[in-house]
């Protein structure tokens, strides 16, 4: 027996994340107790290293680690996203974490471990694999959910998101299997080759098993009806990792989704598209007016954070098609839009608070004009309205939608997100149109902070203005897909 | 020609049918005595001394956590000794890399006080 000649290139990035995270849990445990170890330079300088990983593999042209971990323009953009995603929440990290009181070098070990798993996530070419890097992911959230550990909302959030999450893990392995059984394979191109040529047998096991993976992937994008644990998961969680889970666990469940319907499920698009088209209509009726009757902030961001999984989910029906390269750009959209609005609510707390209802952010921007802008720029890009990257977003995702033939998902869409400004902007209007109530409660807006919300915004009308850029790229990306 | 699965039905069948007639019949035909040593939960085992449902301290969860860590680790060694000179250097550094990241978390564990009793 030889030993098989690896080539660990591709996995590069994702190696120095996890060797950046083992060394900020080891800095912890030799810091004296009681002391946080500097978790947030040690995980900077990683992303900083990981990324230029990233682009010396783009560069080299992506690379391939035994047909189960592949690097191609896809993974490479999912990449980017995501060590972008964790750039964000670690330099929105410190403050939080001191006015909460949670700042522990652990934190930043799990946020490392998740970005890990999200990494394997978009690019495994094999199911086992993705459902190990899915459990990678889903583990270390588990975990940060909860890290409140003296609030009660906290607890809660971290046991519901851990028994939800293991039940849609359940679905997703019992999927591979049906799968496994249909094709006698794990990769996805075999699978997809095993399924252009079905026998009756093989067709009932493969549409089956392509049902429990779309209820898994449903639990995991949080779409409706396997959403009922955003919420409350989104509110109890720290805001930080909330940030984390809506930007970066969404944008890799859709890769992996996007990844695996793709290249292994095209033969059976026209069992699956159906009812990928029902649950994107249910989202986004569902997440638009369960927001609208919300009245704390985060959970109406996390209502809306399901209405976004509709949109993109109306995309993904014209998947194998044109459908990709619009969800993929929403993506990045998205991410920049919600970390900046769960960011900003982030950078205020002060001694364990942070602004949750309207009367909190009633006249901000007489208080603090660079913030309220800033959160008035994403929750604009969250309706949809132009010159921001939600518009130019959306306008790919319904053109997607209609192009493939389904012009009702589009009107539906559009119809919502009518809907949808009235809840956005409401907060824009108490931040601007409303004085001020009482004693100015929050926090100033920390510097690394205050870079992340600007990094975030610019994203935001960068995307609006001159989207051609991330368009081509991910034009390119989608093309590797296929 | 049957189908291949009927004799596993029949089977289960007969299992099944076995089970509920013997339960049926000795609630039927037996008159039921207790006694304190026929309701013992361990009818000939050590008598029980109290509940099962007692709270004990979360301590045994952590070294059972750690154990299993550990057990996992030797569990992986066997095979790995035993084909360790067909992989020759892959199979080590793989192996150090597995062990690595174990230990990291024993330190860790060490460190923080998991194992002070």
């Amino acid at each position: 027996m030889t030993p098989p000649v690896v080539d660990v290139l591709p996995a590069i990035p994702a190696l120095i994340l996890a060797v950046t995270g083992l060394a900020v849990l080891l800095a912890q445990a030799f810091t004296p107790r009681g002391q946080a170890a500097p978790g947030a330079p040690f995980s900077l300088a990683g992303l900083l290293a990981a990324l230029v990983a990233v682009y010396l593999l783009a560069a080299r042209g992506g690379g391939d680690l035994g047909g189960t971990y592949v690097v191609d323009a896809f993974s490479l953009y999912f990449h980017a996203l995501i060590i972008g995603v964790g750039l964000v929440v670690v330099l929105l990290s410190p403050s939080y974490l001191r006015a909460t009181g949670i700042d522990r070098g652990e934190y930043y070990t799990l946020v490392l471990f998740s970005l890990v798993g999200m990494l394997g996530l978009v690019s495994c070419r094999e199911l086992v694999s993705l459902f190990v890097s899915l459990e990678v992911m889903s583990v270390a959230l588990y975990a940060l959910a909860g890290l409140h550990r003296a609030r009660p909302e906290s607890q809660e959030a971290a046991l519901k998101y851990f028994i939800t999450g293991a039940f849609s893990s359940g679905f997703l392995l019992y999927g591979i299997a049906l799968l496994y059984g249909a094709s006698g394979s794990t990769s996805l191109v075999a699978v997809g080759a095993a399924l252009r040529t079905p026998g009756p047998a093989t067709a009932a096991l493969a549409t089956m098993g392509t049902g429990l993976l779309l209820v898994g992937f449903g639990f995991k994008v949080a779409s409706v009806p396997f959403h009922m644990w955003a919420p409350d998961v989104y509110e109890g969680a720290p805001t930080t990792i909330t940030a984390l889970m809506s930007a970066g666990v969404k944008a890799a469940a859709f890769g992996a989704l996007l990844r695996v319907f793709g290249q292994a499920l095209p033969a059976l698009a026209a069992s699956w598209q159906p009812a990928v088209a029902a649950l994107a209509v249910v989202t986004m009726v569902v997440g638009n007016l369960g927001a609208l009757a919300q009245s704390n902030l985060k959970r109406m961001l996390a209502y809306s954070s399901v209405a976004h999984a509709g949109y993109l989910l109306a995309a993904v029906v014209a998947a194998p098609g044109i459908g990709v390269e619009a969800v993929l750009f929403y993506l990045v959209a998205y991410a920049a839009v919600n970390l900046g609005g769960f960011g900003a609510l982030a950078a205020l707390a002060r001694q364990g608070r942070e602004p949750l209802s309207l009367d909190d952010v009633a006249g901000l921007a007489s208080r603090r004009p660079a913030l309220a802008a800033a959160l008035a720029v994403y929750l604009i890009s969250l309706t949809g309205v132009p010159v921001s990257a939600g518009f130019v977003g959306k306008f790919f995702l319904f053109r997607a939608a209609v192009n493939a033939g389904w012009t009702s998902l589009a009107v539906i869409g559009v119809l919502m997100s009518v809907v949808s400004a009235y809840y956005y902007l409401r907060v824009v209007v108490a931040m601007y149109m409303r004085e001020p109530l009482g004693e100015d409660a929050w926090a100033p807006v920390p510097p690394s902070a205050g870079l992340a919300l600007g990094l975030s915004a610019a994203v935001v009308l960068a995307l609006g203005v001159h989207p051609e850029p991330v368009l081509t790229w991910a034009r390119l990306a989608a093309r590797s897909l296929l | 020609m049957l189908p291949p699965y009927v004799p596993i039905l029949i089977l289960g069948g007969a299992a099944l049918s076995f089970a509920l007639i013997t339960l049926l019949a000795s609630s039927l035909l037996g008159k039921p005595r207790p006694t304190p040593a026929k309701s013992a939960i361990y009818e000939c085992g050590v008598p029980a001394v109290g509940t099962a449902r007692e709270r004990f301290p979360i301590k045994f969860y952590l070294v059972c956590m750690i154990f299993i860590l550990l057990d996992v680790d030797a569990a992986f060694l066997y095979p790995w000794a035993l084909i360790f000179r067909e992989l020759g250097m892959f199979g080590f550094i793989e192996m150090l890399v597995f062990v690595g990241l174990l230990g990291g978390g024993f330190v860790y564990a060490w460190k923080t006080g998991a194992l002070d009793w």
